[in-house]
């Protein structure tokens, strides 16, 4: 073979099999153009129903197992009961970082124990739900502000898992992804997530036993054991945002006020003076915000700020002769846009 | 006035008890100007400043009254525990079956190469496309965010700090008690807000 025809012979083999491996793959790009994005998702009604199971999980299904959440790096974990025996739904919250605290919960009471500093605080139950339940409010429809898709299926602390993602239907929120155990619906682990689709915060049982013969009887003796202890009620009186002066010139779309109080914060460490506020609570069913009004306090009230943590996005600013701090999981735009729609009316 | 005497305590030098107003936001505009230029100039003044500091820090959190020396006594331990593993993967010198193609050889491989480049992009077009994954969803409406947030105080460069003062909000709002652990009690991310109005 002539030199020349050595050298044409390659490109003849580039050609051939660079057509030999595109048709298929024009193939492939073809059916990709035409299959909805939705494709492992969409099965409307059934996803929805998994929402439900959630939160029937949470408040009537006993399990015992160990909860992790961490944000921004940083983790923390407690161990936690939980027993419902169809009339009474009782929960013992240890906490295994930092200082003791014990949290009991008997139907709508709340004792929180600090076996360090023997204070125990109680007070009513928070309308607003924690992990294993959504955050939700009867008559609060999350599916007005996510578009709900079913992922697949995984693997949380031992357990068979459907993986639910919650995508956000606007800028005003974040995007959820929910591991539900497959036989009994309970939320294993919750993830909310950045735009970019990074894990800004992160609930989830690290062990986990579901059902079995759990004990409500210990718990209840425990909340009785006070001895010693100095007993604390933080002062709570239910109230409402028109009555106090106060309304929103626009609603935040797709958020709802779910609780409005008139309440006490104790003491932080820098200065012993408990804070007396107004808190209104607003939730789109996933995520929820909080805006405490207080008269402005030139002493304590220098310096307008904004900060974020995770999830968790803060403003501090004044308005007239009140000080507004509203903290959220919420992107900081929709911290602004309360904080902007807040308005005086007398 | 620098020489105002802080009533609380009535005994302290003069350029002791500006720093003092300072420290307690009391001190007014001149008093700043002079306790600041005394900070600079004598060091035992800002031994004292550093001083007050840390039982401030002491106050809001125990972690913060450790040693500076703990974390670089940290790090040390674990670069010389990194140093110490052992090496999965160690380079070693290429067998003759490695070295380069002849020049027959490289007719052929390298439209191959070039090929099974083109399958492997068009490929990884084509699964994120059918698969839909889960990042580009939010990806995708974040981009449509409506400008909605009000824009009326400008901010100055972001800071890290913590501050019990705004953990008593957060506190509440994630129904803890004050005092628990929780990562809200790690630095935040902070930008100082200018009212620009």
């Amino acid at each position: 073979m002539s030199p020349a025809g050595r050298a044409r012979r390659p490109w003849s083999r580039t050609g051939l099999s660079l057509v030999l491996l595109c048709l298929p793959l024009w193939a492939a790009a073809q059916l990709a153009a035409t299959t909805p994005l939705t494709t492992p998702a969409s099965r409307g009604g059934a996803d929805r129903n998994w929402l439900e199971r959630i939160q029937r999980a949470a408040s009537s299904r006993s399990y015992q197992g160990t909860l992790m959440f961490s944000a921004a790096g940083v983790v923390s974990s407690s161990k936690v009961l939980h027993v419902c025996d169809g009339r009474d739904r009782v929960e013992r919250i240890e906490m295994l970082d930092g200082r003791a605290r014990l949290q009991y919960r008997h139907n709508d009471q709340l004792l929180t124990v600090w076996p360090g500093s023997k204070v125990a605080v109680v007070e009513p139950r928070d309308p607003v739900a924690e992990f294993p339940a959504l955050p939700g409010a009867p008559g609060l429809d999350p599916l007005a502000s996510y578009e709900l898709r079913h992922m697949g299926a995984g693997r949380i602390a031992g357990h068979h898992a459907e993986l639910l993602w919650l995508q956000p239907r606007d800028a005003l929120r974040f995007a959820h992804r929910l591991w539900a155990d497959r036989d009994t619906g309970l939320l294993l682990r919750s993830d909310v997530l950045g735009p970019q689709g990074e894990v800004l915060e992160s609930s989830s049982f690290t062990d986990l036993r579901i059902g079995g013969r759990l004990q409500a009887e210990p718990v209840l003796a425990a909340m009785k054991r006070l001895d010693g202890y100095r007993v604390v009620r933080p002062l709570s009186q239910k109230a409402h945002l028109d009555e106090e002066g106060w309304s929103l010139a626009h609603p935040v779309p797709g958020f709802q006020l779910v609780n409005c109080s008139k309440r006490t914060l104790e003491a932080a460490a820098t200065d012993g003076v408990p804070l007396q506020v107004l808190q209104s609570v607003f939730s789109d069913g996933m995520s929820h915000v909080s805006v405490f009004i207080e008269a402005f306090d030139a002493q304590r009230h220098k310096q307008p700020m904004r900060t974020s943590l995770g999830a968790t996005h803060t403003t501090m600013n004044r308005h007239g002769d009140w000080w507004l701090t509203i903290v959220g999981e919420v992107p900081m735009t929709t911290v602004l846009q309360f904080e902007a729609m807040l308005e005086r009316r007398r | 006035m620098l020489n105002r005497p802080n009533p609380q305590i009535p005994d302290l030098p003069a350029r002791t008890q500006a720093l003092c107003l300072l420290m307690d936001s009391q001190a007014s505009p001149d008093e700043m100007d002079a306790a600041c230029a005394a900070w600079r100039d004598d060091p035992a003044l800002r031994g004292q400043w550093h001083q007050w500091q840390l039982i401030g820090d002491v106050m809001r959190s125990d972690e913060l009254a450790m040693s500076p020396s703990h974390d670089e006594a940290f790090l040390q331990s674990l670069r010389g525990r990194l140093t110490a593993e052992p090496v999965p993967l160690a380079p070693s010198a290429l067998s003759d079956d490695a070295l380069p193609a002849g020049p027959a050889e490289r007719h052929w491989r390298t439209p191959l190469a070039v090929a099974a480049g083109l399958v492997a992009v068009v490929a990884v077009l084509a699964v994120t496309r059918l698969s839909a994954p889960e990042a580009s969803p939010a990806r995708g409406l974040m981009a449509q965010a409506p400008a909605a947030a009000p824009t009326r105080p400008a901010t100055v460069p972001v800071a890290m700090l913590r501050d019990a003062g705004l953990d008593r909000y957060v506190f509440a709002h994630r129904k803890l008690p004050v005092g628990a652990e929780m990562p809200g009690r790690a630095e935040r991310q902070v930008q100082f807000v200018i009212d620009t109005k």
